[in-house]
């Protein structure tokens, strides 16, 4: 069953009593809210995603809701809790949906040590994985969301789930976070991309969230061994340039984009090593979205080593 | 103090948690036991390789001796043979390498 299956109503009765088991990639999260604004969030960005039974093992239980106390009658809020216990200060109501994203990359990042965790978008051609590792502010997600609406199967727009004896990446594909002047650069390059509400005056400023193509949610089962790290990095008006770069910048770029690397220890270096040993490694300034998936369409594939 | 420093020994702390690879010339090596990483030069990491391959304490001019492929060139009279600029270079070198757990000093 996809979420597309549930009336409007049913789907927010569900989140409002057991909860929802969404199934996103390898993760399973009991996703519980009474609130309509997040409700209709899921129903949008979700639409494709299966859900899984209620006897089924949900990975996480978290919950979207109200806290109690005297703000809610002045200025609503909302708080994200993790197995009932909340561990971020409550935000303003309007912004349930960004805050049960942010929460679920959370989980995902702190607890799924069974993958090396790269904070970086991850899309897909030809059965070989691009993997932009970069902080936020950098372009990665604007990027992410170009190169997905352009031929390129999305597996992450943030966290690049690298399973470290096999090497390959898992797909996680969600919903792909943009902000403030990004919005508008895809919502007017890309008219099939199906946007959700803009949040105003976040603490990142202007949010607003695209729905995952639904090629690439059906697919989430299929992982790409990597192919290309590109750190990308975007400069108002400039030309597109890929430039080579040395493997050992990307061997740190890597490391230091990782949300787990030091829980892997030696596992983790060696698996980021072999990660790089088979990868084409450049940087990428950008400044212009439909010149860089030029760009990004002439990459050729490296000779992969198993 | 030169003549301190050269009979100083060095060597690895703990050589069996020191993971490395070397790309075009530039090092990434891991310091299991402090979960480090960090990128080293040609020059480092060629001194890195050094103190891994030996199983004995080097002395600062065992192991220019070594990296410059000249291991017979040992003893106080061969000493003056290195140039003070490479002579500090190693020192700097060998003290960043002791700040990051990676080289024991055992004084002369």
């Amino acid at each position: 069953m996809r979420v597309a299956d549930f009336t409007q109503n049913s789907l927010r009765r569900r989140l409002a009593r057991d909860g929802l088991r969404l199934r996103t990639g390898p993760v399973v999260a009991n996703i519980r809210t009474s609130l309509d604004m997040v409700a209709d969030g899921i129903a949008l960005h979700y639409a494709e995603h299966s859900v899984a039974k209620e006897s089924e093992f949900a990975d996480f239980h978290v919950a979207v809701e109200r806290p109690r106390n005297l703000r809610q009658w002045i200025a609503p809020q909302v708080v994200f809790r993790f197995d009932g216990l909340s561990s971020f200060a409550p935000l303003p109501v309007d912004q349930g949906f960004p805050t049960l994203e942010w929460g679920l990359n959370w989980c995902v990042s702190s607890h799924c040590h069974q993958f090396l965790i790269v904070h970086a978008a991850v899309l897909e051609r030809g059965g070989h994985a691009l993997i932009l590792p970069a902080p936020s502010g950098s372009g990665k997600s604007t990027l992410c969301a170009a190169l997905a609406f352009s031929g390129w199967r999305l597996l992450s727009d943030e966290l690049a789930l690298l399973a470290p004896e096999q090497g390959h990446v898992v797909a996680l594909p969600r919903p792909i976070s943009l902000k403030n002047e990004s919005i508008d650069a895809v919502r007017s390059s890309f008219p099939a991309a199906i946007f959700g509400r803009t949040v105003r005056e976040t603490i990142k400023g202007s949010v607003v969230h695209v729905r995952p193509p639904a090629d690439s949610v059906r697919r989430a089962a299929q992982p790409a061994m990597p192919a290309w790290v590109v750190a990308p990095s975007f400069l108002p008006d400039a030309e597109a340039c890929l430039e080579p770069m040395p493997k050992a910048r990307a061997m740190m770029c890597l490391v230091e984009s990782a949300f787990n690397y030091n829980v892997h220890g030696r596992v983790g270096f060696a698996a980021l090593s072999r990660l790089v040993d088979q990868a084409d490694c450049y940087r990428f300034t950008y400044g212009r979205l439909h010149e860089a998936v030029r760009v990004f369409e002439r990459l050729e594939a490296p000779g992969i080593v198993q | 103090m030169e003549d301190v420093l050269s009979r100083e020994h060095w060597r690895i702390s703990e050589p069996e948690v020191i993971d490395w690879r070397e790309w075009s010339d530039e090092f990434v090596v891991h310091v299991t036991s402090r979960s480090e990483t960090h990128l080293l030069g040609a020059a480092a990491g060629s001194i890195l390789l050094v103190l891994l391959d030996s199983r004995e304490m080097l002395t600062l001019d065992d192991i220019y001796a070594i990296a410059v492929g000249n291991p017979e060139m040992t003893g106080a009279a061969q000493r003056s043979r290195i140039p003070a600029a490479d002579r500090e270079r190693l020192q700097a070198i060998l003290t960043d390498f002791e700040r990051l757990g990676i080289v024991t000093r055992i004084a002369a």
